[in-house]
């Protein structure tokens, strides 16, 4: 809860919902805005919004029993068993809501069932290693453990033995973990006040403002938030009231769009949109891995980026590793594992470089595809499996 | 809270688990942040629950709930016990837990001053004070800073009779500046050293000064030089090395991670049982102690989640690994017969895991060289300081490390600044070249406030304390 006095604001929070807690919480809220000092920047409360209707509630999820869980996990660890390898992972079923309210009449409910599996296999002795996941699905019967824990074992069969090769750029074929984790990184830098501040790299260095109109990546790609997509099905309202609408960030490789705070758009006389990372879709592509591996001179198929950490923020620059499997590929098939390697590239350049992409798929509660691209740095060979 | 904690451990033993334990938590936080001229977040956040873990059949359950009534503590017993007989239908049979013994104590964190008693218009005001201090010229576009303070009351009881009940006190502020110039903008930051103790940690600190070098030192980094790259010699300051002992030691030798506990998400490890007591983690000068009793540690308390006594350990002893982090769980795995107490839960809805405990890195000797003197002592180097990027694999062999601030050490003097500096190693390779460590006046508790692990995700904290170090012919400057 917020309490608000002539601009000068103070929040509290209870896990305590019983009614004498929430007049606590609300005297609490209050002697916090009375110490605290005026705000220029403030806003008036948001009153009433429309939000979209999405059904993301599953009964049979809600009420997913302990023992269901464990019938899934089970199809995973018998399996790695009788092969001799070793399983970890998750399962995991609920359910969430959130509301928000105002005293200007905002009012905004929204309850989801969430579920969830994901199964890394490790073959004898720790020779190979992969991992497959499903998160943040509205559904657990659309859990396929079955599925999950063959193709993960043969492919941490496939990643066994590694050949090392030097560190470099190569082309590679991304798989959508690693295409989400760099569609996150991209969405999280998209803030208007940053760019307009000059601390951002879509800050208009030469200009003066931000990037917004310009070309930032290949035109193949358009990103997008879309709360409503039936393989998403998100909250369609961010925690302080704002509906999460469909808004385009990047259309055809060109800034469509940034986060405008609501303080930030008055001041620059803009709509308040955003923030950039509620339910992504990465879109511009069609068809399969598969389809992408067939057609891949050559290059590294990499399964998964992992560990990623901000190098440089005027450029977007990251470094991380990858995990689960890297092959080398050759004509169109894959011809030998690997060793991981460390990189150091940016979302903006590996989105510039992108060839072709696949239908996005869901990741993380958004969709993203596999990205088949002419080059990504890496910079060092790791002896991690 | 003890007769809520008691019942629940009954219930679950009353519906069949062969151990029950239960912690009743009541975590208290206030943060106050500010940027530049306004007060941006003033919270008072206050959460209450219990979580029940009850074992059976060789497999553990979990339930928690922030209804505190008697139907729902039962409720949740019960749910703990049914997630329990669920996971031992199929969960290989853990090996014999170890010991746990009663105990019915206290334990409060040393502290001079309550931070909640503290009034708020000081904090906003010395905080408001910061970041005037940071602006110290027109480069300095946005400085923003905040104070945090909690207060975790816990009390746990379980099967065989401990009552324990601890109350946490953590105080920690920070300050950041944002320099823009035309072609890119650049941050510094200081902190005090998280941890656990009153608000004196606040007074005690030159915030004036601070505040001020912060504003200079990220205005200094616009007009840096680019680092050239090669194998350069490393001078690392305690609020550096923080985060490499973190990750490339801290990491590495917590026994669940080496047994594969964890290798779904954070990894594995390195390190196998067989190489304690024998393998070259480091130079000889490398000496790391696992402490969660070190007075004002973060991670430091009376006892663990597991109600086990908090200890001192030696990871490292004369550059050979020779201790690994363990629980109750997992300690049979190397011959222990008494878990490490390293066990922690970050919520009463969080089940406890094994999570680095303070683990520092020890000075020098008398004869160890002073911080001048060890920088006079190299000819060609880079001296870093603060924490920047960081990144390591999930066997934690490769890490990237940046830094916060960048200096060019020539002919035994400090020069000019520096920046886009990363470097890169291996892990051991690293400690292994370690040729200098300084003597104890240089040794500082710093530590790391966001260590995250788990699934789902658990937030640790803990101290590594270090003194200046020197490294020799580490590669610099991969990432472009």
């Amino acid at each position: 809860m917020t309490v608000t006095k002539d601009t000068k604001s103070g929040s509290a929070s209870t896990t305590d919902f019983r009614p004498e807690s929430l007049r606590e919480l609300a005297r609490r809220a209050e002697k916090l805005a009375e110490w605290n000092k005026p705000d220029p920047e403030h806003q008036p409360p948001l009153g009433p919004q429309e939000y979209a209707a999405i059904d993301g509630y599953v009964p049979e999820t809600a009420a997913c029993p302990p023992a269901e869980r464990a019938k899934l996990v089970g199809v995973i660890t018998r399996y790695c068993e009788s092969e001799g390898a070793e399983a970890a992972g998750t399962c995991y079923t609920g359910e969430r809501l959130m509301a928000v309210g105002d005293s200007a009449g905002l009012f905004g409910y929204h309850r989801w069932t969430t579920a969830g599996l994901t199964c890394t296999v490790r073959t004898s002795g720790g020779a190979g290693s992969s991992r497959s996941l499903v998160e943040d699905v509205r559904d657990h019967r659309r859990l396929d453990a079955e599925a999950m824990v063959r193709r993960t074992h043969a492919r941490a069969r496939l990643s066994e033995h590694p050949r090392t090769l030097e560190a470099r750029e190569y082309p590679i074929l991304l798989e959508p973990q690693g295409v989400a984790m760099f569609m996150l990184w991209l969405a999280g830098s998209l803030d208007a006040r940053a760019a307009d501040e000059g601390r951002s790299a879509f800050s208009n260095r030469a200009e003066g403002g931000n990037l917004c109109g310009k070309k930032i990546v290949g035109e193949r790609v358009t990103l997008a938030s879309s709360p409503s997509h039936p393989q998403i099905l998100g909250c369609p309202f961010h925690g302080d009231g704002r509906p999460v609408g469909e808004t385009t960030w990047v259309e055809n490789g060109v800034l469509k769009n940034l986060y405008y705070s609501r303080y930030w758009a008055q001041k620059q006389g803009k709509p308040a949109l955003g923030p950039a990372g509620a339910s992504l879709v990465l879109s511009g592509g069609a068809g399969s891995v598969d389809d992408l591996l067939c057609e891949m001179k050559e290059g590294l198929l990499v399964t998964t980026l992992w560990y990623i950490r901000s190098v440089d923020p005027n450029q977007i620059l990251v470094t991380g590793l990858t995990r689960d499997g890297v092959f080398w590929v050759e004509n169109g098939e894959i011809a030998y594992p690997v060793k991981n390697f460390r990189f150091n590239d940016s979302p903006l350049r590996l989105f510039s470089r992108v060839e072709a992409m696949s239908d996005p798929v869901p990741m993380y509660g958004h969709l993203a595809p596999a990205m088949r691209a002419s080059a990504f740095g890496f910079t060092s060979v790791s002896d991690a499996i | 809270m003890q007769q809520i904690a008691k019942n629940a451990v009954d219930e679950a033993v009353r519906l069949g688990a062969e151990y029950a334990d239960a912690r009743v938590c009541h975590y208290q936080d206030q943060r106050v942040d500010v940027r530049d001229e306004i007060v941006t977040n003033l919270l008072d956040r206050e959460e209450i629950g219990v979580g029940v873990r009850c074992y059976y059949g060789g497999a553990w359950g979990f339930a928690a709930t922030h209804v505190l009534t008697p139907e729902e503590i039962a409720a949740t017993a019960a749910r703990a016990v049914a997630v329990a007989r669920a996971s031992a239908t199929l969960a290989p049979r853990l090996g014999p837990l170890a010991p746990v013994y009663p105990h019915v104590t206290t334990y409060v964190t040393p502290h001079e001053i309550d931070p909640f008693t503290v009034p708020l218009e000081e904090k906003i005001d010395l905080l408001l004070s910061i970041t005037k201090g940071m602006h110290v010229g027109p480069e300095v576009r946005r400085a923003i800073a905040f104070m945090e303070f909690t207060r975790e009351h816990k009390v746990f009881a379980n099967s065989v009779g401990s009552v324990i009940d601890q109350t946490i006190i953590r105080s920690h502020a920070s300050c950041t500046a944002f320099a823009v110039g035309q072609r890119e903008f650049k941050t510094r930051m200081f902190e005090t050293p998280p941890l656990n103790i009153g608000y004196e940690h606040i007074k005690r600190q030159d915030w004036e000064k601070e505040a001020r070098r912060v504003g200079e030192e990220a205005v200094g980094q616009l007009s840096a030089v680019d680092v050239e790259p090669g194998y350069k010699t490393l001078v690392l300051s305690p609020s550096h090395l923080c985060l490499t002992i973190h990750e490339s030691v801290g990491h590495p030798t917590e026994l669940d991670r080496i047994l594969g506990m964890e290798a779904d998400m954070a990894g594995t490890s390195f390190v196998k049982p067989e190489m304690l007591g024998r393998f070259q983690y480091g130079s000889p000068l490398v000496n790391l102690v696992a402490d969660r009793t070190m007075p004002n540690g973060r991670s430091t308390v009376g006892f663990d989640d597991d109600g086990v006594p908090t200890r001192r350990f030696d990871v490292v002893r004369d550059g050979v690994l020779v201790g690994v982090s363990t629980n109750r769980e997992t300690a049979f795995a190397i011959g222990d017969e008494d878990s490490r107490a390293c066990n922690y839960a970050d919520g009463y809805n969080s089940t406890p895991i094994v999570r680095i405990p303070n683990l520092c890195l020890q000075p020098g000797g008398k004869d160890a060289p002073t911080l001048e003197e060890l920088i006079s002592d190299t000819e060609d180097g880079i001296l870093i300081d603060g924490r920047g990027s960081f990144s390591i694999d999930h066997q934690r062999y490769n890490f990237q490390f940046g830094g916060d601030c960048f200096w060019e050490i020539k002919h035994g003097k400090i020069g000019r600044m520096l920046k886009n500096v990363t470097y890169r190693a291996n892990s051991t390779d690293f400690w292994r070249s370690l040729d200098a460590v300084c003597n104890a006046d240089y040794w500082q508790p710093q530590g790391v406030v966001n260590c995250g692990k788990g699934q789902p995700g658990q937030r640790a904290q803990m101290t590594h304390g270090a003194p200046w170090a020197r490294f020799r012919n580490i590669k610099v400057g991969e990432a472009r």
